[in-house]
Parts: structure tokens; sequence; C-alpha cells
């Protein structure tokens, strides 16, 4: 809250308060790319404030995977270019610094470091598609080149 | 189907719909307040992605609420981007200050909130309108794909029906059973699901108290809440549609994945304890926490029905000498027909401050906590740091019982006084 009301919009310094109230020091032990893995309701709250997707792009995040995941949290976290997938007991099954390869259109997680597989929910195609787009601007930017492309066609 | 289901069927262009499909479906409005993390930045987002109009101006409508007036020099130039780029696009429904409210009233009383209609907002508590049957939703920034596109995606909920009966008591209101059921659920009790409102309880509350019921759902995890339109729903909308409107309810065998029975008859007044909306416990075990702030505001209360009781409650009385009262109406409307009758005059020789209606006393942008300090308001949130003071504690409760609060200068049941 006190973020938002210090207008703070430096991603950088965003990125700092990245997850700060539970772990302080978060984004100095996090790496450009690396993944959160969470427990149950992960991104509760208010979350339509912009800040907080802010700070995890800038962080690197590159996918939240969580038992279960707020609405807000899952709709602007897309927008912002990151994947969020439900993944039920997934914090049995990784431990912090385990690695893992992601594969959001099936939802099937290798966990490289212990072998094992494991499955989430996949992200279903309308979501996917903005995801590879990069983020909401760039989805909405192609589709609405290809859109006139296809008017000036006919 | 649900009314939900119905609702994102006829939007996405579908015969039926199922739960955990997803659509796209187009809104039938767009509704949108003044965070300039909302406006202003769609605005500049849209220019970035090349849209110079609006996917039709016809179905946007925009009220200034978080800051009305704006209180510092960002917030006024947000303001003023806004004000052109509507007369740029062509915008009508448009309402500046001293024309309107806090957006999710004001959109029903100007007939923006229809039953059958999909609604989509900015903000949070846009779910309010669906005690008026609408399908209500909040999308923040992805608010930009319908400015830009018309549409968005959805993922079709699964529905809770949440059956109310028995008669509430004297003093006890809808955002009683409004916090009683968000206390039960929890944080993600409901998490991504409908909460369908029916019941002898619910048919014989007013369009205020549904409103209330449904503005805060969202804290047990909901999509949203939603009240199948009946006479009392039809009355309300005489004279204020914009636009005609075909209602839809659940059909008798639709699915639900929970029903949920409440009987409010042995209902007391509820109390949400700091630091969290779903720490709900009954009003005599917080009896007697000091305070030093009672306020009645935001989207969650300030209408007809809750100035009524509060004004009630300080006829004849006083404000605590110890504390302060805030008292926002919810909208002009409100306002004016409380200063018809008589209301806002209790309340000023009670010793409230009476704020110009908008959402300023719900998240400190006028009567912020400091340290150490206690509040109790009608309000849908009292995580740390929304009032002010991350050290300021904020207790939620009715507008009964913040009027009764206001009074004895401590958490009050407010039955004493009624």
């Amino acid at each position: 809250m006190s973020v938002i009301r210090a207008g703070i919009t430096d991603p950088q310094k965003l990125a700092e308060y990245c997850m700060a109230e539970t772990y302080p020091e978060f984004h100095k032990n996090f790496t450009k790319g690396d993944l959160i893995v969470a427990g149950r309701n992960f991104g509760c709250g208010h979350g339509l404030h912009t800040a907080a997707y802010m700070a995890f792009k800038a962080l690197g995040v590159s996918a939240v995977i969580a038992e279960s995941i707020g609405r807000d949290f899952i709709r602007t976290a897309i927008d912002f270019g990151l994947p969020t997938i439900t993944c039920k007991d997934v914090t049995k099954k990784v431990k912090q610094g385990d690695e893992l390869e992601v594969n959001l259109g099936t939802g099937r997680i290798r966990n490289l470091t212990t072998g094992e597989m494991i499955d989430a929910e996949p992200l279903p195609p309308i979501l996917l598609e903005r995801i590879e787009a990069g983020d909401l601007k760039a989805f909405l930017r192609k589709r609405l080149q290809t859109e006139a492309h296809l008017s000036h066609k006919s | 189907m649900t009314i939900s289901e119905k609702i994102l069927a006829r939007a996405s262009g579908k015969d039926r719909v199922t739960a955990g499909e997803y659509v796209t479906a187009k809104p039938d409005i767009a509704v949108f307040g003044d965070p300039p993390f909302f406006l202003p930045t769609f605005i500049r987002a849209l220019k970035e992605i090349g849209v110079e109009k609006v996917f039709d101006p016809e179905k946007v409508a925009i009220s200034f609420d978080h800051f009305s007036p704006p209180k510092d020099i960002p917030g006024a130039e947000g303001q003023k981007t806004v004000r052109e780029w509507v007369k740029e696009q062509g915008i009508k429904y448009f309402y500046d200050h001293g024309r309107g409210g806090i957006c999710h009233q004001l959109m029903a009383e100007a007939g923006h909130a229809r039953p059958g209609m999909l609604y989509a907002a900015d903000d949070t508590h846009a779910i309010t309108l669906g005690a008026l049957g609408a399908f209500a939703v909040a999308l923040g920034y992805d608010m930009i794909s319908v400015l830009a596109t018309g549409e968005t995606w959805f993922k079709v909920p699964e529905s809770y029906r949440i059956n109310v009966t028995g008669r509430f008591s004297k003093g006890v209101m809808s955002k009683d059973l409004s916090q009683r059921i968000i206390g039960d659920l929890g944080a993600e009790g409901a998490l991504y699901k409908v909460l369908e409102f029916s019941g002898s309880a619910i048919r014989e509350m007013s369009i205020d108290g549904r409103m209330a019921l449904c503005n805060s759902v969202n804290n047990a995890g909901a999509k949203t809440g939603i009240i199948n339109p009946d006479e009392k729903t039809m009355e309300y909308m005489k004279g204020r549609a914009k636009k005609t409107f075909k209602p839809v309810s659940s059909d008798p065998d639709s699915l639900y994945e929970k029903k949920i029975e409440y009987d409010v008859s042995k209902l007391e007044p509820q109390i949400a304890v700091p630091p969290a909306p779903q720490n709900v416990k009954s009003i005599a075990e917080t009896e007697s926490v000091e305070i030093d702030q009672a306020n009645l505001a935001s989207c969650a209360s300030g209408r007809m029905e809750d100035l009524r009781i509060a004004a009630k409650i300080l006829k004849g009385r006083k404000v605590h000498p110890r504390i302060r009262m805030l008292v926002t109406p919810v909208s002009y409307e409100v306002e004016l027909a409380a200063l018809r009758e008589g209301l806002i005059e209790i309340f000023l020789n009670a010793n409230a401050v009476v704020l110009s209606p908008s959402c300023a006393g719900c998240g400190a942008i006028l009567g912020a906590l400091a340290a150490g300090e206690t509040c109790i308001a009608s309000t849908p949130l009292n995580f740390p740091g929304r009032m002010g003071s991350p050290k300021a504690k904020i207790y939620l409760g009715s507008p009964a019982t913040v009027a009764a609060s206001a009074v004895s200068g401590k958490i009050t049941d407010p039955r004493k006084f009624l």
C-alpha cells in the first residue's frame, strides 16, 4: 500500500519490494529467469494494483506455479506476460533451488533435480496466445495489425 | 444454466456454456473510476498500441470517484488527461465531480447496470452491481482489451448457491450477513466462484442491502456475487435504465458446486477484526475495543438505508468527545435525499464530518489514521495500511455498528440504541 501511495513507478525500485512482507531479502536471492513456486491462494488480496506485476517483471520472474491463485492475479499477471499455473501439491514436489522445466501448453513440469514429472493445469490456448505474444500490449498490437491487414485485403 | 452461465453464453455468442470453459465475451458496458493506475495508464497503452478509437464510445461510462475532487497535482493531471480523452473519443457517459458519486452506486442510479448484462469495470468492487442481476466483473488492467477490441477472455466460474432465510433482527444488517459469510468461507473458500444469493431473506432485502451483500464477496476469493432479478429489481430499474434490457434468471435445474444455507433470524452484528476482512467475530467478542475514528463510508455502505439507521442512532446524541466520525453518502442522489430527509442535519449536530460522495473514507484518501489509532468502518477492506499508518487497526462493521460505536467511543452493539 505504501508503495502505491508513494507513487513509485521505477521498475528496479519496485523489484526491491517484491514479496517484501513475507521475504524481505527476496530480490537479493532471486536470479532473472527463476520461478516462484507457492502454496495456496497466491496473489490473494487487492490484486488489481499494477505495481506488483511491474515488480515481478523487473525481477525477471519467469512463471508462478502455485497450488491456487487469486483470480485478479491470474488475469493481470497474464497481461504483464507472467504465466501463472495452478498445480496441486506442488510445494510437496518442489524444493527451493530445484530446477524445473515447464511446458505451459501441456502443464507438464519436469523437476530436473529430482527427476519427478508433475502434472499442472495447462494454460488454455486463449491465454497461451497472450503469453506467447509477450504481454497484452504486444498481443493487441499484433491482433489489430492482422485485422487491419485482413480488412485491407477484402 | 445459472444466471451467470446464461449471461456469459449470450455475451460470447453461444447457446450454452459450462463451468470451467474458457470463452471470449463482449461486455455490454466498460466502466471506469479514476485510480491513476487505471484509466490514465490505459489511455497511454491504447496510444502505444495504435488504437485511435475505442471499441464503442456508447458502451463506456466513467466517474471520478476515488479523488473527487483531486488532492494533488498528479491527480489533477490524470483527470485532465481523462477529460481530454473523453472529448476526443466522443464518450458521453462521463460523470465529473459533483455529477455522480462512487462509481459502483452511480452506475446503478444512472441505469448503466441492468439485469442480464455482462458488466465489466476496472475496480474490484464493481461486483456490487451483481445485486441488480448483472454479471459484474472487475478486470483491472485487462480493461485495455475491452477498450481496444470490445472483448476479452473469461473462464466460466462455478456457482455456489447461498440460500438465505429468516428475518433480520432489529439493528442487524446485510453487511453483517456479508461479513459472516466471508468469515465462514475464508480468503479462498469461494476461489473463482460466483456467489448466487437466493431465498426469502434475499427477496425481502432492499436493493441497498443487496448491494452491500454483493459488494465484498471477493474477500472470500469469489469472482462476483449475483442475485436473480425480481419485482424489487424491476421497480428499481423503472425510469433508470439507459437501454432496454432482457433479464435472465437461473433455471430450476441449474448445477451448483455447493449449496449453503443461512438463517439470519439469530444473526448478531459481525465484526471483521484486523488484520484481515476474513477474521470475523460476533460483536460480543469485540465489544469495548476503544476506537479513535468511525467511518461510515465506501461503496459497501452510505446508501439511504445505511444513513437512515445511522441517523436514528445519532439523533439527539453526539459523537463521543474522544473520537471523530466521518460520514460519506455514496452518491449525490443519496446525499440530496438525505439532506431533504434531515439526516445530514442530524450528522452535523452530532459533530460528525460529512464528506462529499467519493471513495475517500475507505482508503485514507481522506481521514488517514496515525500509528496506534483504531477505526471502525463500514468499508470492505481492513488490511494494514489501508487507512494510513500500517500500525493503525481497522475493524469492519455495519453502518449501524459504526454509528453506535461512534456514540460510545468503543465498538458497540447497535441493538443497544434501537
